[in-house]
């Protein structure tokens, strides 16, 4: 029994991983800055700077990419929409 | 105090310009030392660094640091700051008195095209010869007299990372004449192609009277350029080089991954004859051991392959690559900017797309974005590799090519040609098959540094194994809990896996797939793979450890051999040459485009081609009797 629990939880966890990874990284920010607005006067409101710091950081496949530093998570008011480039010469 | 004295003592408005990487901040913060207020531009996530500084008469002054700029025909947000400061259009900045423009002596090439354009605002200027110890020691002597009266302002030599090396440009402060300052804001019109072609021939001018650099090292680089660039030899030559990578990926990757296939083996056997029978043992067994260690002995190969990169990238040859396919890239409608974009998503499409960001014309840009998937990334190696030790025998060709070599190399060429036979329709479809010259900067050429080389090969093997122990190990447990459950009834007949969610999804999702000769176990890998590629091979390891046990999950290679026609393998081959099943790729494009039409159509072509290439690849092998 004890062993069907441990093996349950650990599936647990590496589900929830999974989903947390394939989240986009604004939409990960976004959802603990709903969590922070909910839960600021609980408890929990502890641990949440800490889930705000990993929200932001991109580990999907931009963790294997040398621009991570520049990632649309950290600097999305930077991208330069296509109609926006429209308007250089070439 | 008089508000006439007053507007005298007011700190004058300086701004420091430049390239990026010119060592411009090391000069402001030389300048401004702790002096500084660091805050962001409206409205954009651009920094904004102000200090202040005082002249040796004891003047004030407000000093600027603008984003790097390579030109005011901006091509990202940085360079749109920078213009608009400039052009005074940013409501909360007052216009710059002074811009001091910073150049890196070692480059002026580079450089000084941005002084010349921003030369036509009419404000006054003052320019900084930065890094000038460096282009001393490098041999390269800038006649600052000759270049002061060629461009009409003063020119000052400095060291951003001495400490004195901003001196002489302090004491030229108060030098200037700022009742030049225009009351009005500048004007500044997009330069034709025209204009740009007659700036680079005024920088050839100017730097042929003032700069007198290490002759012997420019012959050398022109000596180089003339076999490695040259139409013809330089493409058999970068056929060579190609071909020699992909050789070493699969001759020298051998003995290493045949001593991680015996590690992760004896850890299995270790681990399963610990542990009494049950489902934590056949977690550990089947699905983590069998899993990970699928998937980790293709790291010799990842080493390889990037050692190539990083050693290619190093001693200038890449650029030179672009160069050379820029007539290529030209022919299907697309520019050698292209190239650059195209060639990081070798590793991964993600930063592929991303650096698509300097391309200015909406459809090359929109093009490039949509071909980029095509490119072979990193993450595909693991697949290719498995199916090519498993069905294609290890014997040279000609006696001096390896046949699986030959193969890698192949399956690379179809992802590059298939991408530009994209690309000619979406140009073509799109009207506009026009060549775009390109004009890039050559570095010089030089031997890789041993020490970057060992850093940059250091930091993708830990970004592997970061995605081995984070979503490839999460993924393998999520995927062995869905062979494993529910379990069997008693009176079942055939594998128990059958009766799992995993053997369910892949007996649901394989009538799709049945023409392309794929198996429900492969379909069950490909579902996972959306994540991250290379963890189909993981899923299947899992899958077949599941279904016949810790023995067989330690040869992969040999049981894909025997149960699978070579056919099949065939057919899984050109499907990842087109594979679209990437989400990180396609939330990319959704963010870059900013538009789901994008990555739904990528999705949507890309699997299309995938599911024709691998249907007509199984039909053809069928016929010829490879089934």
């Amino acid at each position: 029994m004890v062993e069907q629990l441990l093996v349950g939880l650990i599936v647990l966890i590496a589900a929830a991983y999974c989903v947390w990874f394939i989240c986009p990284a604004d939409l990960r920010v976004a959802l603990v800055r709903r969590l922070q607005r909910r839960c600021s006067d609980t408890p929990a409101a502890t641990l949440l700077p800490g889930i705000a710091r990993a929200a932001a950081v991109p580990n999907s496949a931009c963790a294997g990419c040398g621009a991570r530093t520049r990632c649309p998570a950290n600097r999305s008011a930077e991208v330069i929409p296509l109609q926006r480039s429209a308007h250089s010469t070439k | 105090m008089t508000a006439a004295t007053a507007a005298l003592d007011a700190p004058r408005r300086v701004a420091l310009l430049g390239n990026p990487n010119c060592g411009k901040t090391a000069l402001f913060n030389l300048l401004t030392g702790s002096r500084q207020k660091v805050a962001n531009y409206a409205g954009v996530t651009v920094e904004r660094k102000e200090g202040r500084v005082a002249s040796p008469s004891g003047r004030s002054y407000r000093v600027l640091d603008l984003p790097g700029a390579y030109s005011l025909n901006a091509d990202s947000a940085d360079e749109a700051v920078t213009r608009d400061v400039l052009l005074g259009r940013l409501s909360d900045e007052e216009r710059p008195e002074l811009l001091i423009c910073v150049t890196d002596a070692t480059n002026l090439r580079l450089n000084l095209r941005l002084v010349l354009e921003v030369r036509q605002l009419g404000i006054p200027m003052l320019l900084a010869l930065n890094m000038s110890d460096l282009a001393e020691r490098r041999g390269i002597r800038v006649d600052t007299h000759k270049l002061s009266e060629l461009l009409g302002m003063p020119v000052v030599s400095t060291v951003g990372i001495a400490r004195h090396g901003a001196d002489r440009l302090l004491a030229s402060l108060d030098e200037i004449d700022y009742a030049a300052v225009a009351e009005h804001a500048p004007e500044w019109k997009t330069p034709s192609l025209d204009q740009v072609t007659q700036t680079h021939r005024q920088v050839r001018e100017i730097l042929e009277q003032v700069v007198a650099s290490g002759e012997g090292e420019r012959r050398w680089d022109e000596s180089i350029d003339r076999v490695v660039m040259h139409p013809l030899l330089g493409l058999v030559i970068l056929a060579a080089v190609l071909l020699l990578m992909f050789q070493a990926v699969f001759s020298w990757a051998g003995l290493p991954m045949d001593a991680i296939d015996a590690a992760t083996g004896w850890v299995g056997v270790q681990v399963g004859g610990m542990m009494s029978e049950g489902p934590l043992r056949s977690l550990l067994v089947d699905g983590i051991i069998a899993g990970v260690g699928g998937v980790i002995i293709f790291l010799p190969q990842i080493v390889i392959l990037f050692a190539f990169i990083l050693a290619l990238e190093d001693s200038g040859y890449l650029p030179r690559a672009a160069f050379l396919l820029d007539r290529f890239m030209g022919k299907v409608g697309l520019s050698g900017r292209s190239f650059i974009p195209l060639l990081s998503s070798f590793a991964c499409a993600i930063p592929g797309i991303m650096a698509t960001r300097v391309i200015s014309n909406t459809r090359d840009r929109l093009t490039t974005i949509l071909i980029a998937p095509l490119m072979t990334c990193s993450a595909r190696l693991p697949v290719y590799a498995l199916l090519i030790a498993a069905f294609i025998p290890e014997q040279s060709v000609a006696g001096v090519f390896n046949l699986q070599g030959l193969v890698l190399f192949g399956l690379y060429l179809s992802g590059i040609v298939s991408a530009m036979a994209v690309a000619w329709v979406m140009q073509r479809f799109g009207g506009s098959l026009a060549h775009h010259p390109l004009m890039m900067e050559l570095p010089t050429w030089r031997l890789p540094n041993l020490r970057n080389l060992l850093l940059g090969l250091l930091e993708r093997v830990k970004i592997f194994l970061r995605r081995v122990g984070g979503i490839i190990l999460a993924m393998m447990i999520v995927l062995w809990a869905l062979s494993s459950y529910p379990a069997a009834p008693i009176d079942a007949i055939g594998p128990a896996i059958d009766h799992s969610y995993a053997g369910m999804i892949g007996h649901l999702i394989q009538p799709l797939f049945a023409p392309l000769g794929f198996s429900w176990e492969i379909c069950v890998a490909l579902v996972p793979g959306l994540a991250a590629r290379e963890v189909a091979v993981g899923a299947l390891a899992t899958v077949y450890a599941v279904s016949g046990g810790a023995d067989e999950a330690a040869a992969l290679g040999t049981i894909v051999a025997q149960q699978w026609s070579l056919a099949t393998a065939l057919a899984l081959l050109a499907w990842y040459v087109f594979a679209p099943q990437c989400l990180p790729t396609l939330a990319v494009i959704k963010r870059e485009t900013q538009s789901w039409r994008y990555p739904l159509l990528a999705a949507g072509y890309l699997f299309g081609l995938a599911w024709l290439a691998a249907f007509f690849t199984y039909q053809i092998a069928v016929a010829l009797g490879a089934g």
